[in-house]
């Protein structure tokens, strides 16, 4: 359906994009994923010719798109991107009738469609057709955003992080029901996301990409049990815990957002901040992350005064493990010195996250009910 | 202030014929000027760097007091409806030129992609996302001109464009109150209407989803 030949994308001296080889089938959903600045999205646009290749050749059923109008192209390839985008000055009926009229179908046609759309994605045309954009959810403009690349019935569809600005719950159902729609019509589908839940859950094929390269290209399964590298097993660390495998090192339990601070801050400054993330103690850090200390709650009630820095107030008695700590031991240290946390540092010292009684019982968790381990 | 009311009844002709020709002329000038500075606002937003030299120039055109500017338009056309109108037309560019430029310049990057990503041509994007959208200024920016150009087309009478500016000034040259109050509460009626009317038709060209 879609196959990359060498393609290279650079902007003046920077290359975004490096020799890139993709074949998508045909009637696949494939998931383009990655840390931000990968090239995912720039892969994604240069599908539709949003973006021009460097060099390289893009074709799609066999034709180099270079060849056709850039116009003619994107009317035959859905596009919906993050934003949703509707037009608010059209109603439901007319966002979706877009491409279609573009195309010169006539009008009781394009009626038909748009109608028939909006039942596969149960909303009565009589209640929504002629309404505005404004006058619906969040969701329900990305569900129009989807029928609207779906009108034409574009064999292929493109979609840019189309669900990354919506609440969680909308976001799984409205992944469900593109999943559904691709299934029953058939669509080949290109996806771009960060998020490997998202991926996991929809994908035949996952693309995961890291400064403008393909590192692994495979099936969800496959890329759960046979992670092409430590990238590949870092960035989905916390499927394969799912999976039933084991919790080996701190790294998979503990806290990766530690309330850290620099010792410039002020005491009362401190006390709010410890106020609003609910915790008793922070972590002081210097200008490179690294571990200085810890201040507490109680400390600077006792001894700070208002309007002072906590830097004399830090406790650098602080016991710190290295992120490669066996999860075990450090459960151990936690319990037989009676400690309330351990800092979790790397090899410079830079604080990496925090292991606390609560991690503990979370890992217990996971391990007794398979739950989503989320942190 | 009876007096007043006789000197209009008397004159009532002379009044509404001035008055007439007063909304013919301000009227005209600011068709021509959004002739002028709607295509020019929107080619403008397709040339970015260019655009605030323009904008500047426009700019100065308008801090030109507009006695100076008709004087030198009566040196250049003579007297006449000619000369005036080439000179308030100029004073109706800059308004309608800034909320052109300004108002397509806004529109949401998220629809042009949206729009291109259909595959809409960039005639059609323009026509059918970027102008519906960027209507509301644009018409704001008509209201604001017509307003100014009611005002300033007092003056224009000075060159012989005639109009309520008319009345003023021959009041004002023999001590006739009644002819300065009669050319000048008229004028100042006519841009509240005019103003009010414009506000009216903004509200109906905005586009029912954008209104709140």
């Amino acid at each position: 359906m879609v196959r990359f030949e060498n393609v290279k994308k650079a902007y003046n001296d920077v290359t975004v994009i490096e020799d890139l080889n993709l074949h998508i089938k045909e009637g696949q959903l494939v998931v383009l994923i990655g840390p931000s600045g990968c090239g995912k999205t720039t892969t994604l646009k240069m599908i539709n010719r949003i973006i021009e290749p460097t060099s390289g050749s893009i074709y799609i059923d066999g034709e180099d798109i270079t060849k056709v109008n850039p116009v003619m192209l994107r009317r035959k390839i859905g596009y919906v991107i993050q934003q949703i985008g509707l037009f608010p000055n059209m109603t439901i009926a007319q966002n979706v009738e877009i491409i279609p009229k573009l195309l010169g179908w006539p009008a009781d046609k394009r009626r038909k469609r748009t109608e028939e759309l909006l039942h596969m994605v149960d909303m009565s045309p009589e209640q929504y057709a002629d309404r505005y954009p404004s006058e619906l959810s969040g969701g329900q403009q990305q569900r129009i955003g989807v029928l609207r690349a779906l009108a034409a019935e574009p064999p292929l569809v493109l979609m840019d992080e189309p669900f990354g600005a919506l609440d969680p719950i909308t976001r799984e159902s409205l992944q469900d029901e593109v999943k559904r729609l691709q299934k029953k019509l058939k669509k080949t589908i290109v996806f771009v996301t960060h998020d490997m839940d998202e991926a996991l859950k929809i994908a035949d094929v996952i693309v995961l990409m890291k400064d403008g390269k393909i590192v692994q290209a495979a099936s969800p399964e496959e890329l759960l049990s046979n992670p092409a590298n430590d990238f590949v097993a870092q960035f989905i660390g916390k499927h394969r815990l799912n999976d039933g495998l084991e919790i080996e090192t701190v790294e998979d339990v503990m806290r990766h957002d530690p309330v850290t601070v620099t010792k410039d801050i002020g005491t009362s400054e401190s006390v709010a901040l410890m106020k609003r993330k609910g915790v008793n103690s922070l972590l002081v850090v210097d200008d490179e992350g690294r571990l200085e200390g810890v201040v507490t709650v109680d400390k600077i009630r006792k001894q700070g005064k208002a309007g002072r820095n906590i830097s004399e107030l830090i406790d650098k008695d602080i016991r710190t493990i290295p992120t490669n700590t066996n999860a075990r031991e450090a459960f151990d240290i936690l319990i037989e010195d009676k400690l309330d946390y351990l800092a979790v540092v790397d090899d410079k010292n830079k604080v990496k996250g925090l292991v606390t009684k609560t991690s503990i019982v979370k890992a217990l968790a996971e391990v007794v009910w398979k739950d989503n381990g989320h942190e | 202030m009876s007096e007043f009311f006789a000197f209009v009844v008397r004159e009532q002709d002379l009044i509404i014929s001035n008055m007439l020709r007063h909304i013919y002329i301000s009227l005209l000038a600011v068709f021509i000027g959004t002739l002028i500075a709607v295509p020019l606002g929107i080619w403008l937003t397709r040339k970015r760097k260019i655009a605030n030299y323009i904008l500047g120039i426009t700019g100065i055109i308008q801090t030109i007091p507009s006695l100076v500017l008709l004087g030198l338009a009566l040196i250049i056309f003579g007297l006449g409806v000619k000369p005036a109108l080439i000179v308030l037309s100029l004073y109706s560019i800059l308004p309608i030129l800034r909320n052109t430029y300004t108002g397509i310049s806004e529109v949401d990057d998220m629809y042009i992609e949206a729009a291109k990503g259909m595959g809409m041509k960039n005639i059609q994007i323009l026509y059918m996302v970027e102008i519906p959208l960027a209507l509301p200024v644009i018409i704001a920016g008509i209201r604001i001109s017509l307003i100014y150009i009611i005002s300033w087309a007092t003056l224009a009478a000075l060159i012989g464009a005639g109009g309520l500016g008319d009345l003023i000034w021959t009041g004002l040259a023999s001590y006739d109150k009644n002819l300065i109050y009669g050319g000048a509460i008229p004028a100042s009626i006519l841009a509240l209407v005019v103003g009010a009317l414009i506000g009216f038709i903004q509200k109906i060209a905005t586009p029912r989803g954008l209104r709140r």
